[in-house]
């Protein structure tokens, strides 16, 4: 019935005019729980369904949502769109064309190994209460921890006009944690996400008991025996955390072809670059920045965006040259080129907007010691706190909360706040080295109106900066 | 979207079945209808309509907490839920940090201008509006704008197992609009409200073109640390993540630079502020909160004393208070936040700046550590310099590298003129005037 509803509205969208339409049918069912400095807050479970559509009537798109699962809604709102379509007609410039795609019919399925539905609310409860015990047993002062641990089992079809159906079934989990360490009269905080298109297996990957400990202590040492930066012009090493939100920030964000159209404008902004930028050189030859929706498992993981088209990955820079943007369908239109699958929508009731997936540097040939090697005087940053970026992805900063000096080769004393304010040409044009220690982050991205967050991977492995400018 | 009598037999019913499960029990059901349009370029670009329909289930027992989403109001699929819903509670453990749900009586007060019956039937209206907002930006000197519009209305019925039951409905309407004179020379202006009688955009949209041409030609800007009127876009991020830092909850979780300050100094005797869930018009203005409890205006700070945190039940059980009306069943939160205006005219306080900064939106926030204040924002779209009280020019690439303690404490001047802020950047609505700050510090991009 539910996916029959999805077929209804691209049916009764062409019967009431459109010239295109295409529907998602999404079903939702998942479970989250917060602990908070040890005591469990809340848990609970969800179940949601629901339609979006989208249709092009005169040459005006609509989209429009329902989460009432009947005929008569969905004719409601596919109605109300077309209402819409026309009273917006003498104020559309341009009417909206897509590029055309090949009709495709497919299914897809994500297995758990582990799934989601066999770890119950007793073994959550264990997850959570084993990493507040190992945080509680570093014997460090720790006075502030939130844990939140959410998975989804999540059902799409997607159907459209020009004949493509696609069935897909996608397991995610979720883990985000927060901590403050305190030192004496000093704190430290971390954030830190986990996200896996997969059943709870995941925990097996993430090592989060680890990474925790890992990080409390790291932190309490940076505090205690930190010392400041030496000023003047450092060589400086990003590891693959501070890689990754570089790269997401400022390869990805302005390679969004609607920011670079203007679309985004009045939101999440636009771009430095222009829709005549491909081939302008924005790093050394050394970088190299991809986008891979199809890398199994992944936070950003899918194999047909929520157009239809299927996934591909992408250089987004080659050799330190804009290769590729991301594009929909409608920006390809308007780019004179093809949709590259980079369409999403956080769930049947949003838009599908262009948006990264899985964004990052691929591993070059030497190891992080030998990148290290040949610094002599440097800084190794290896996560970050603060970070962000102006609306045309330009100036960035990133605030560490873990670095060390690097003397001679050598990883050494722990630094304490190492901030990297700079440019995005200046950034990529310093690079000499790339890594082959390549390891992803998750995140969640935030883009559009109302604001939809996607789930995304951001990563790389360690990179070398000769010759940076660092401090406030 | 017709709220049927369904929908309220549902919700009692959900209430009902509950009640014999559970120790505490609270079914807050909301019908929402809302339509947007974007454009881009002068031009619209794409036309949305969502409905939207859900009861929210609160449910403890033992101290054990539990939600869920119903979507199925019929008896057969609540009876179905409750039977879940009661497994999985015995699953959990208690959160011994709980202390119920409030029981008070609750005479709850209307909201004046909280729904106009005109904002549901808005269809053509909303595109003739986009458009008078974008040629009153145009009008005044931009050369392209772009942002959306949006309406919708909402239906509320709670009922708990207190003996709650309340009501209320709402509609709203927001217009937000970016301007460009040039690529680097913007203006962002919004206007919401929950009547049209309240709702400006034309307005909007002639203040941020006006803003965009006066923008043009920016020069870079230097880092350093200068006085600075922020325009109420400006200054509302700020006050939201004041609004973030007053809830206990986010005390408790490290998020609060405002811990272990109550009765004490947060801010320089300029600031009173005051979340008002009954303000008129007020775009998260509500009768009662998450509890049912009735709502009412809280000084959070006066005179620059944090005079209150942001409590409900049990976060007030805590710290031997009550509750403020703030509940989040888990976290509290602010509802509106108003800061008292003061005295000052533009003019004026463009010469109380002297030699400084008027920056007129920011973005981007995002704190090195929540319990110290560390952060930094990113000033978007006109950057101006003032000169001797004028305004000579406009500069960009600078970023704010500062402290919420420090910024808040040098506050040292209000304006006369309040608006009403809520979009992408500004979660909880904030009523506030454009506001002086001593001693901002400034950052840019360290170059070669």
């Amino acid at each position: 019935m539910s996916k029959s509803l999805a077929d209804f509205a691209v049916k009764h969208a062409i019967k009431k005019g459109a010239t295109y339409a295409e529907a998602r049918y999404e079903k939702s069912s998942g479970s989250g729980l917060v602990f908070k400095n040890g005591v469990p807050q809340i848990s609970g479970f969800d179940e949601e369904e629901g339609i979006g559509a989208r249709l092009v009537y005169h040459g005006a798109m609509q989209f429009v949502s329902t989460d009432v699962m009947d005929k008569k809604s969905v004719a409601r709102v596919v109605e109300m769109g077309v209402k819409m379509a026309k009273a917006c007609a003498h104020l559309m410039k341009d009417p909206v064309e897509l590029a055309a795609e090949e009709a495709i019919e497919d299914r897809y399925v994500v297995k758990e190994k582990k799934s989601i539905s066999s770890f119950d609310v007793k073994d959550k409860f264990e997850l959570m209460r084993d990493v507040e015990s190992e945080l509680s047993d570093l014997g460090l002062k720790i006075p502030a921890r939130y844990f939140s641990l959410s998975d989804a089992a999540l059902e799409k079809y997607f159907v459209n006009s020009t004949g493509t159906k696609v069935d897909a079934r996608l397991p995610m989990v979720g883990f985000t944690y927060m901590i403050t360490v305190q030192n004496g009269s000093k704190t430290m905080q971390k954030h830190q996400e986990f996200a896996r298109t997969s059943g709870y297996e995941a925990l097996s990957e993430w090592n989060l008991l680890e990474k925790a400990a890992g990080t409390a202590r790291n932190l309490d040492l940076v505090m205690k025996n930190g010392v400041r930066l030496p000023k003047g012009e450092l060589d400086l090493v990003c590891g693959p955390e501070v890689v990754g939100i570089a790269v997401h920030e400022s390869v990805g964000h302005p390679q969004e072809a609607d920011r670079i159209l203007g679309r985004e404008a009045a939101q999440a902004g636009e771009s430095f670059l222009g829709p005549d930028s491909i081939g302008v050189r924005i790093g050394s030859d050394a970088v190299t920045v991809m986008d891979d929706p199809t890398i199994p498992h992944s936070a950003g993981f899918y194999l047909y965006d929520d157009e239809g088209v299927r996934a591909r990955p992408k250089y987004l820079i080659n050799g330190g040259a804009v290769t590729e943007f991301l594009q929909n369908k409608e920006s390809a239109w308007q780019m004179n080129t093809m949709s590259n699958g980079s369409s999403r929508a956080m769930d049947y009731s949003t838009e599908p907007i262009i948006r990264m997936s899985n964004t990052f540097i691929p591993p070059g040939e030497m190891s992080e010691e030998e990148l290290l090697s040949g610094v002599k005087k440097g800084v190794y940053v290896k996560s970050f706190m603060e970070w962000n970026i102006d609306d045309k992805r330009f100036n960035q900063r990133y605030v560490s909360a873990e670095a060390y000096l690097v003397e001679n080769g050598e990883v050494t004393k722990p630094v304490k706040r190492v901030t990297l304010e700079t440019t995005t040409p200046e950034f990529w044009g310093a690079v000499d080295a790339v890594a082959n220690n390549l390891e992803y982050f998750a995140g969640t991205c935030g883009k559009g109106e109302p604001m939809q967050g996607v789930p995304v991977s951001m990563g790389g492995p360690s990179i070398r900066l000769r010759s940076i400018r660092l401090g406030d | 979207m017709r709220v049927s009598k369904e929908f309220y037999d549902g919700i009692d019913y959900i209430l009902k079945k509950s009640e014999k499960e559970f120790d505490d029990v609270i079914a807050h059901g909301v019908i929402s209808e809302a339509k947007q349009i974007k454009f881009t370029n002068n031009a619209v670009s794409t036309g949305k309509v969502w409905e939207d329909r859900g009861v929210n289930l609160f449910v403890a027992k033992d101290q054990k907490l539990a939600s869920t989403l119903v979507k199925e109001l019929d008896k057969k699929s609540v009876n179905a839920m409750v039977k879940k819903l009661a497994r999985f509670v015995k699953l959990t453990k208690p959160n011994n940090e709980y202390v119920g749900i409030d029981a008070g009586k609750s005479k709850y007060k209307k909201i004046q201008n909280s729904y106009d019956p005109s904002i549901p039937k808005l269809n053509d209206e909303l595109v003739d509006l986009v458009e008078a907002g974008v040629n009153g930006a145009l009008s005044k000197g931009a050369e392209r704008c772009g942002g959306i519009i949006e309406s919708g209305w909402t239906k509320e019925y709670l009922r708990t197992s207190a003996g709650i039951k309340a009501k209320q409905k709402g509609t709203s309407a927001s217009f937000s609009i970016r301007a460009f004179a040039s690529k680097d020379a913007s203006g962002h202006k919004l206007s919401c409200a929950r009547s049209l009688h309240h709702f400006k955009p034309e307005d909007a949209g002639k203040r941020a073109g006006e803003t965009a041409r006066q923008a043009l030609d920016p020069a870079p800007g230097k880092p350093g640390k200068y006085n600075v009127m922020f325009d109420p876009m400006a200054f509302a991020v700020f006050l939201d993540h004041v609004g973030d830092a007053a809830s206990m909850f986010s005390v408790e979780a490290g998020y609060s630079f405002m811990e272990g300050r109550l009765n004490r100094r947060v801010a320089s005797d300029q600031v009173t502020l005051h979340d008002d869930p009954l303000l008129a018009g007020g775009m998260f203005s509500t009768s009662f909160d998450a509890e049912g409890r009735q709502t009412r205006r809280h000084t959070v700070i006066r005179s620059g004393i944090l005079r209150t945190f942001l409590h409900n039940t049990s976060t007030a059980a805590r710290y031997n208070t009550d509750s403020t009306s703030n509940a989040g069943i888990i976290a509290p939160h602010a509802w509106n936040l108003v800061l008292d205006t003061g005295s000052f005219e533009l003019p004026e306080m463009l010469r109380e700046v002297k030699d400084g900064l008027y920056v007129t939106n920011v973005w981007y926030m995002r704190f090195q550590n929540y319990k110290t204040g560390d952060f930094s924002v990113i000033p978007r779209d006109a950057i101006f310099k003032v000169k001797n009280g004028q305004i000579e020019g406009a500069v960009k690439d600078l970023r704010i590298s500062d402290n919420m303690k420090d910024i808040m404490l040098n506050v040292y001047g209000v304006g006369k003129h309040r608006e009403q802020i809520h979009g992408w950047e500004v979660e909880t609505p904030v009523k506030t005037a454009p506001v002086l700050v001593k001693h901002v510090k400034f950052t840019k991009s360290l170059e070669k």
